[in-house]
């Protein structure tokens, strides 16, 4: 704990001059605003079961992480990584495995519910998943924690699958920070869907290191903006070698004074040729006030790649609003089943039917809970 | 005696300042097949979007009713709820969106308490969708995202079915269709015209063959300038429009 405490206050704190803080300044994100301060938080509930509620197989583990596990699986974020740094410092030793075994072919999707509560809250969860294994996961984080800091790193191992989604519904009070590092090994593929509409300020540095050959990684992420809420996300992607895939796909519908931000980072090494990478960001716009940036960056080193990036913000299309009220639907109506269409569509290429279709009626609960 | 729907008197509409129809009169009553043809341009598409009100059109002179209400009190939705419907040229994806969810809210707004039970709602989406030949998968696609033109098409007829129109209103729905796709979307056509009054807009003569018009009118120049029987069709088919143009000049 002392360790991990020393090394985030070693840091110098970051700049908004740097890309990562250039939207959501640190000090604005700490819980307190005082960066050098690590405060105490309450550790998160977590509880693992099956999707349908049943007992998980007993191959699966939860349990604390070891020290050898914590090094073995925390390679992927850099040392300097601040917001990291200031999670682990947070948790101190406190730190959860969720460990898939070799060969593993779930059956149904697992459901990991994570509940945050108290002033400040925190969880260090890793993950391993073993060689050939399959699983599909539903995370949801939710609570009524003032701030949330949430750190997951882990290990996809070769020639293994993980599909999972994401559900930031945390109570509007709440702050989120959300860091992530996770690696793919040799053919390994994780689709990773995210549906953010929870916790007024949230910021979320996802990085993934694509360190195998035949690797594949599908980022989805559907952001809904609401009242004064601001949603930052972050996502670097690391082609170490070459012959695999990565694909950003982020909507970000924004209504009333909120705001999205969206920033890319594509890195692909010299020694990555044939890897194949492309980011598209899509903001709608449903009010004067709202805002929404996106930087897309691209750093290729290699040059038999194909690497591709697009951006585009716009408002409701005057011409979709006029087709759905042909068919009988108001203007609200219309309204509503565009945006729920428009967020939807983000996760297109996410294909796991049973997820898909949880996603889908957790986002309508969310648009009809807030129509009420 | 069959009932009035559509009575357009003397209509100019202009888009951006310009305009495009040019003191165009037309009736439609109940049951009636009344065919527009006309060339590129001449403002068969502009009819169509203004009658089911359209932003971006402006009546700057004329008067239409629907069932005897002046259409300009009725928004977009209540015109479809008033049992108007429009077949699009070229109809809107709306990515995100499943063809099933959307047909059930469509069929909720538009005909309300008459839409029935979630189990009548399938059967009647069953039905229609065979007599189509649309296939079960297409209610899980997003509407019109990645369709084919023929799959739009035949979409839209299912709307039309679904809905129960009085009015409906086909812009150039037979353009971009094989004529197998041609065939089935003309019986869709001429299943809701049993009961509907029809405008059926075509710049081609083929679709005719399918759905026998009562009335065929020519446009030219934003303007109604002749009109006749089912002959009339067949007549443009052979002759083109100059002949019209010049006895009309």
């Amino acid at each position: 704990m002392e360790k991990a405490l020393e090394h985030y206050r070693s840091l110098p704190q970051p700049k908004r001059s740097e890309h990562l803080w250039r939207y959501s300044a640190w000090r604005r994100l700490h819980p307190t605003g005082k960066v050098e301060e690590v405060p105490k938080a309450v550790s998160a509930k977590v509880v693992l079961t099956n999707l349908d509620g049943s007992a998980v197989d007993s191959a699966i583990e939860l349990r604390p992480a070891r020290g050898e596990e914590r090094r073995r699986l925390s390679a992927t974020l850099a040392e300097d990584n601040v917001a990291a740094s200031f999670c682990r410092a947070l948790c101190g030793d406190e730190s959860l495995l969720l460990s898939i075994p070799n060969s593993y072919v779930g059956e149904q999707p697992l459901s990991l519910d994570i509940t945050a509560s108290g002033h400040i809250s925190s969880l260090y969860l890793l993950f391993d998943i073993g060689t050939n294994a399959e699983v599909e996961l539903a995370i949801s984080i939710r609570g009524e924690a003032g701030w949330f800091g949430l750190l997951r790193e882990g290990n996809i191992g070769e020639n293994s699958k993980l599909t999972e989604f994401v559900h930031n519904r945390l109570d509007h009070t709440s702050t989120l920070l959300r860091c992530e590092g996770i690696e793919l090994q040799r053919d390994a593929r994780l689709l990773t869907a995210t549906l953010s509409s929870g916790a007024d300020k949230s910021k979320s540095d996802l990085r993934y290191s694509l360190t195998g050959m035949g690797a594949d990684l599908g980022v989805f992420i559907a952001v809904h903006g609401q009242g004064k809420r601001h949603d930052d996300h972050h996502i670097e992607i690391e082609h170490k070698v070459g012959n695999n895939r990565s694909q950003v796909e982020m909507h970000a519908a924004c209504d009333d004074n909120s705001r999205s931000v969206g920033t890319g980072r594509l890195l692909i090494a010299e020694s990555a040729q044939g890897a194949d990478a492309g980011q598209v960001f899509r903001n709608l716009l449903l009010s004067d006030k709202a805002k929404a940036d996106v930087i897309p960056e691209l750093e290729v080193l290699a040059d038999d790649v194909s690497a591709n990036h697009g951006a585009a913000s716009a408002p409701l299309d005057p011409e979709q609003v006029f087709y759905l009220e042909s068919r009988g639907l108001d203007k609200n109506e219309s309204r509503d089943i565009i945006v729920e269409g428009f967020l939807m569509d983000a996760f297109k290429d996410f294909k796991s039917p049973a997820l898909i279709d949880r996603l889908r009626t957790l986002l309508l609960v969310h648009l009809d809970c807030d129509l009420i | 005696m069959a009932e009035e729907l559509l009575k357009i008197i003397d209509l100019e509409v202009s888009v951006d300042g310009v305009k495009i129809l040019k003191g165009l009169s037309l009736r439609i009553k109940s049951g009636e097949v009344h065919a527009i043809m006309g060339r590129n341009g001449s403002g068969k598409s502009t009819l169509a979007f203004v009658l089911m009100g359209h932003p971006a059109y402006e009546i700057t002179k004329g008067s239409v009713t629907f069932r005897g209400k002046p259409l300009e009190e009725l928004n977009v939705f209540e015109r479809a709820r008033a049992g108007m419907f429009l077949s699009f040229q070229y109809p809107q994806a709306i990515p995100g969106v499943q063809v099933g969810k959307f047909l059930r809210k469509s069929v909720q707004a538009v005909r309300g308490s008459a839409a029935g039970s979630a189990r009548e709602f399938r059967t009647e989406l069953n039905q229609a969708m065979e007599s189509l030949g649309v296939d079960r998968s297409f209610l899980s696609r997003y509407v019109n995202d990645g369709f084919s033109g023929g799959e739009k098409k035949r979409l839209e007829i299912l709307q039309m079915l679904l809905l129960h129109p009085q009015l409906v209103i086909l812009d150039e729905t037979d353009s971009g269709l094989d004529i197998d796709a041609l065939r089935t979307v003309a019986e869709g056509i001429n299943e809701a015209a049993k009961t509907a009054g029809c405008l059926v807009i075509t710049h081609y003569q083929r679709l005719l063959d399918y759905v026998k018009p009562d009335f065929v009118h020519i446009m030219l120049d934003g303007k109604l300038v002749k009109s006749g029987g089912a002959e009339l069709a067949l007549e443009v088919e052979r002759q083109g429009y100059e002949w019209i143009e010049a006895e009309v000049a």
